[in-house]
């Protein structure tokens, strides 16, 4: 019978972080129910019957443990285990393909950001004029309205930045450009760790 | 909302639970005051001292222990059963003495007020 009563509060704890305080709650319900179950079995209960007249007459334990985790602790832990915990990525959510299916998403941010870093480094490496003059500006306007369309697809983030790079690239060693880009980079980077910060 | 009302007591007569279950900490707070007890034991007084008329919900106990241990009035600790799972009794301390005095003289004064009212 008790590790039938374990086996039923594991299961009703199952999406708790498995905390001393929450192993000490089990074994105080558990102790509680045993005894519970034993007095409805001399009243008359089979063992089955005694077990599931005492746990459908305890109430919502669930919420009567999280209550007290509220008071202890400034956030709750119980955890929603549908909801499956990013990895620490400051784009998230940020689309570069706007076909791209939703759980892509991150994975397509990250693609934007490497070829926005590598296309930095080339264009410091060589210098800026080779690059633009050598290979045409064809690829720019391309870069530049694929960020518009992105942008209207909702990309917001990598639209920005497709289109600050296109207009980078293009307006050449402008250093106010520059430092525009600079600081719409690190406004983005924050907005969005505060969001993921926010989310926790 | 369901967990809000999960934990109403199986009420027998037609006694409003709501206006009980406002005053489990007073109740938990007078049972406390006579002896150290542990849950089952608590929630098994009350439905013999109310004569089988007030049934409480072991969760609708703990989440009032949880708040009474947080505002210092009890203090636990376990039991020390040789055999089964250890039990967790509940002690009343000073400060929870005072502030069930306090809450006998509110009730006392209420149901006056009251008697006279309806």
């Amino acid at each position: 019978m008790n590790s039938r009563i374990q086996k039923h509060l594991d299961n009703v704890f199952s999406g708790f972080e498995d905390t001393q305080r929450l192993r000490d709650f089990k074994e105080e319900v558990a102790a509680n129910l045993a005894e519970k179950i034993a007095d409805l079995q001399a009243s008359g209960l089979d063992e089955d019957a005694a077990f599931r007249e005492a746990i459908a007459t305890l109430g919502d334990i669930r919420a009567a443990y999280a209550q007290g985790e509220d008071e202890s602790h400034p956030r709750p832990v119980p955890k929603n285990p549908k909801k499956r915990k990013d990895s620490f990525n400051p784009v998230a959510g940020m689309s570069f393909d706007p076909f791209a299916k939703k759980r892509r998403r991150e994975e397509d941010a990250g693609l934007a950001w490497g070829i926005l870093l590598s296309g930095l480094a080339v264009y410091l490496y060589f210098g800026f004029s080779n690059i633009a003059g050598g290979f045409g500006s064809w690829w720019l306007v391309t870069l530049f309205f694929y960020g518009v369309y992105v942008l209207l697809r909702g990309g917001l983030g990598c639209g920005t930045l497709l289109i600050a790079t296109a207009v980078l690239i293009y307006t050449g060693t402008k250093r106010w450009f520059l430092m525009l880009l600079g600081i719409t980079g690190i406004v983005m980077v924050i907005t969005s760790l505060v969001k993921k910060w926010r989310e926790r | 909302m369901s967990h809000i009302i999960a934990p109403v007591m199986a009420l027998k007569p037609s006694i409003s639970s709501d206006i009980i279950r406002g005053h489990i900490d007073a109740i938990v707070l007078a049972l406390l005051s006579k002896e150290d007890m542990y849950g089952y034991q608590i929630c098994k007084t009350i439905y013999q001292k109310s004569q089988q008329l007030y049934e409480l919900k072991e969760a609708t106990l703990y989440s009032s222990l949880r708040r009474l241990e947080a505002q210092d009035l009890i203090t636990s600790y376990w039991g020390d059963e040789v055999q089964g799972s250890r039990r967790k009794y509940y002690r009343i301390t000073p400060q929870g003495r005072e502030a069930y005095e306090k809450c006998k003289a509110d009730w006392e004064f209420a149901k006056k007020v009251i008697d006279m009212l309806i």
